[in-house]
């Protein structure tokens, strides 16, 4: 994989830019509890934002399993459920890898 | 998100159709039943009823299965004068159910069932492959 290292660069503002905006809204909500962080940690404020939305889809998701196991919810609620989770979780983890490696490429640049 | 939108949509029409399975079960479980004494009336077949409804969380238009009606149409009525249940001439009432049009009825729900899998499996996949995006 050929990477060039403005698009690293690019892509790393992007989503740091991303994580702005997630956190401001979430502020304005009142929905956003950590502590009120500077532009340096946009980045890990997002992502532990959206890790904590996917646990919470997955927590939902696993209540759902047990549920259905003991018969006490239906298998469509269930199936929406664990797909959700799985969904929400695929999504962070791909956006995760690719902030990742932009920042990689860009910490390997040489000087 | 227009994607998860939709596979929650085809799940409401899968918890329909399933609604409607039951129903239809609980018809051909019922075919034979006969009334517990002569005078009172055996099992009443029961329709299966959908509405659609707006649901202002999702946004969309979302199926629902509504009660069961029942079919007031005439009891099948049978020739069996041993029966103890059976009237003074000798005929015993049976239920207005008819096999055949629960088992078209009982296809139909399951076609309806696998149309609406197939939706969801369909917007799972454009979502997968539009996260797979930047997995390259």
């Amino acid at each position: 994989m050929t990477v060039v290292p403005s698009a690293a660069a690019a892509a790393y503002q992007a989503i740091a830019k991303i994580g702005a905006e997630s956190a401001a809204s979430g502020a304005a909500t009142g929905a956003a509890s950590g502590a009120a962080a500077g532009p340096a940690s946009d980045f890990s404020q997002f992502l532990s934002q959206s890790m904590n939305n996917a646990v919470q889809t997955m927590k939902t998701g696993e209540k759902m399993a047990a549920g259905g196991a003991a018969g006490q919810t239906d298998v469509v609620s269930v199936v929406n459920a664990v797909n959700a989770a799985e969904l929400s979780l695929d999504t962070v983890v791909a956006v995760r890898d690719k902030v990742i490696a932009a920042y990689q490429n860009i910490m390997q640049m040489p000087i | 998100m227009d994607l998860a939108t939709s596979m929650l949509v085809a799940a409401s029409g899968m918890r329909a159709q399933s609604s409607r399975m039951r129903t239809i079960a609980e018809n051909i479980a019922n075919a034979n039943s006969t009334a517990p004494t002569a005078q009172s009336d055996p099992y009443r077949r029961k329709i299966p009823t959908m509405t659609s409804s707006f649901d202002r969380e999702l946004n969309a238009t979302v199926v629902e299965a509504g009660r069961p009606v029942q079919d007031s149409s005439d009891f099948r009525s049978q020739y069996d004068p041993g029966n103890p249940v059976a009237d003074a001439k000798g005929y015993v009432k049976l239920p207005n159910v008819n096999s055949l049009v629960e088992i078209m009825d009982m296809r139909e729900a399951q076609q309806s069932y696998e149309a609406n899998v197939n939706v969801l499996d369909a917007s799972k996949t454009m979502l997968v492959r539009t996260i797979d995006l930047l997995n390259k």
